[in-house]
């Protein structure tokens, strides 16, 4: 289903830090997870997910470590930082919130 | 190792010429992108669609970019955090060294040494002068090894020395022999060598009155340590570093290391000038 753009906003980094928050990850297993989450409604491509990781990573919400890895390519791996999993949790508390908004307006199901 | 398809290549290419990178960031960013693709395709994604999902290679150059450019400011707002740091800190050690009040004690001290640095400097314009510069500077010496004083006993010692030695080169026969004696007659009086029982309990009291009130340097301490040390007029260098290290960061031994090897330093010169002289009056007596 697609989604629009006004209603992604925010959401991506949102999931991106949600991934990490379970276990760092290098971009390509970002986009696959990304991907298979609710019929690919968070789906991005790399123009998308780079920029974004980018910027996280300048916020100081997370951070990464290159590993060569057994291709004998190097890969970037993301983590979350401190700083990052108390924008997770505060994010997380908005996004509650938002959803209670709505169930109680009917548009979500109980 | 899979090389990385030129359609692949092609799109990396757009994203990182748009992206405007420094050459640092540039290698990191292309490095990330093409593993991404040969990643997919070890996976066993096709390449179309991968070059189908990457989405506007122009788009994600300037997206790049912006979140670089802050990256970049972040560590730019962090220097100019820790300059602003560094020159508050060094602010504050100018201010308390220039405000600390000096005690009287180390301010009869400092101008006692700037009494003695006066004396010598102008012993020394005289010698220059010629020979009859000789026996005013000889006279301002010979006050000085009366004095009986920190400063004043090694550089008298030193200041006798460089006069008997202009008069070599200056005057006359009758006129050294003069000058001879009346060295002979000052040994007498005031022996030629630096005095430890002056210099020790002298040294005691400097060490003492560099520190203010609150047991730090203070600007008399700071000016009398320059003065132990020969300089008179410091550096630019010196007058910007040393309210910054000697303030705050030495500790007390430290900086009574420092003059006490400052005054050994001026008194193995006296010691050298004195052996000189010492032979002069032997010679001289003989």
């Amino acid at each position: 289903m697609r989604v629009e753009r006004e209603l992604l906003r925010g959401s991506g980094p949102l999931a991106v830090l949600q991934l990490l928050a379970r276990r760092e990850m290098y971009g390509y297993e970002l986009v696959e997870a990304l991907g298979t989450i609710a019929d690919g409604v968070l789906s991005m491509g790399q123009s998308t997910l780079y920029p974004l990781l980018y910027n996280l990573e300048a916020k100081g919400l997370i951070s990464s470590r290159v590993e060569e890895a057994e291709s004998g390519r190097t890969r970037r791996y993301y983590s979350l930082t401190k700083a990052g999993r108390s924008e997770l949790a505060a994010q997380r508390k908005q996004w509650r919130s938002l959803a209670e908004a709505m169930r109680t307006l009917g548009i979500l199901e109980t | 190792m899979t090389p990385l398809p030129a359609r692949a290549h092609a799109l990396v290419d757009a994203t990182i010429a748009r992206a405007g990178l420094p050459a640092t960031h540039r290698a990191v960013v292309r490095a990330e992108l093409e593993a991404h693709f040969l990643d997919g395709l070890d996976a066993g994604a096709s390449l179309d669609d991968l070059l189908c999902s990457y989405g506007d290679p122009l788009l994600a150059g300037s997206l790049i970019a912006r979140a670089t450019r802050r990256s970049r400011a972040g560590l730019g707002a962090w220097l100019m955090t820790a300059s602003a740091v560094v020159a508050l800190a060094y602010a504050g050690g100018v201010l308390r060294l220039q405000s600390a009040p000096s005690s009287p004690a180390g301010t009869a001290l400092d101008r006692e040494a700037e009494a003695v640095i006066a004396s010598v400097q102008r012993a020394e314009d005289l010698l220059l002068a010629g020979a009859e510069g000789v026996a005013q500077s000889y006279a301002i010496a010979a006050d000085l090894r009366a004095r009986h004083t920190l400063w004043a006993e090694t550089e008298s010692v030193v200041l006798l020395e460089r006069t008997l030695r202009a008069a070599d080169l200056l005057l006359g026969e009758r006129a050294r022999a003069a000058l001879a004696d009346s060295l002979a007659a000052l040994a007498e009086r005031e022996t030629l060598a630096p005095r430890r029982a002056v210099i020790q309990p002298a040294l005691g009291a400097l060490t003492e009155r560099l520190f203010g009130r609150d047991g730090r340097v203070d600007r008399a301490g700071l000016r009398l340590l320059r003065r132990t040390k020969g300089v008179t007029h410091p550096s630019v260098t010196a007058s910007l570093l040393e309210p910054f290290y000697f303030a705050p960061s030495l500790s007390p031994a430290e900086i009574r290391r420092a003059v006490e090897a400052a005054v050994d330093r001026r008194l193995a010169r006296a010691d050298s000038a004195a052996r000189v002289l010492a032979g002069r009056v032997r010679h001289h007596g003989a």
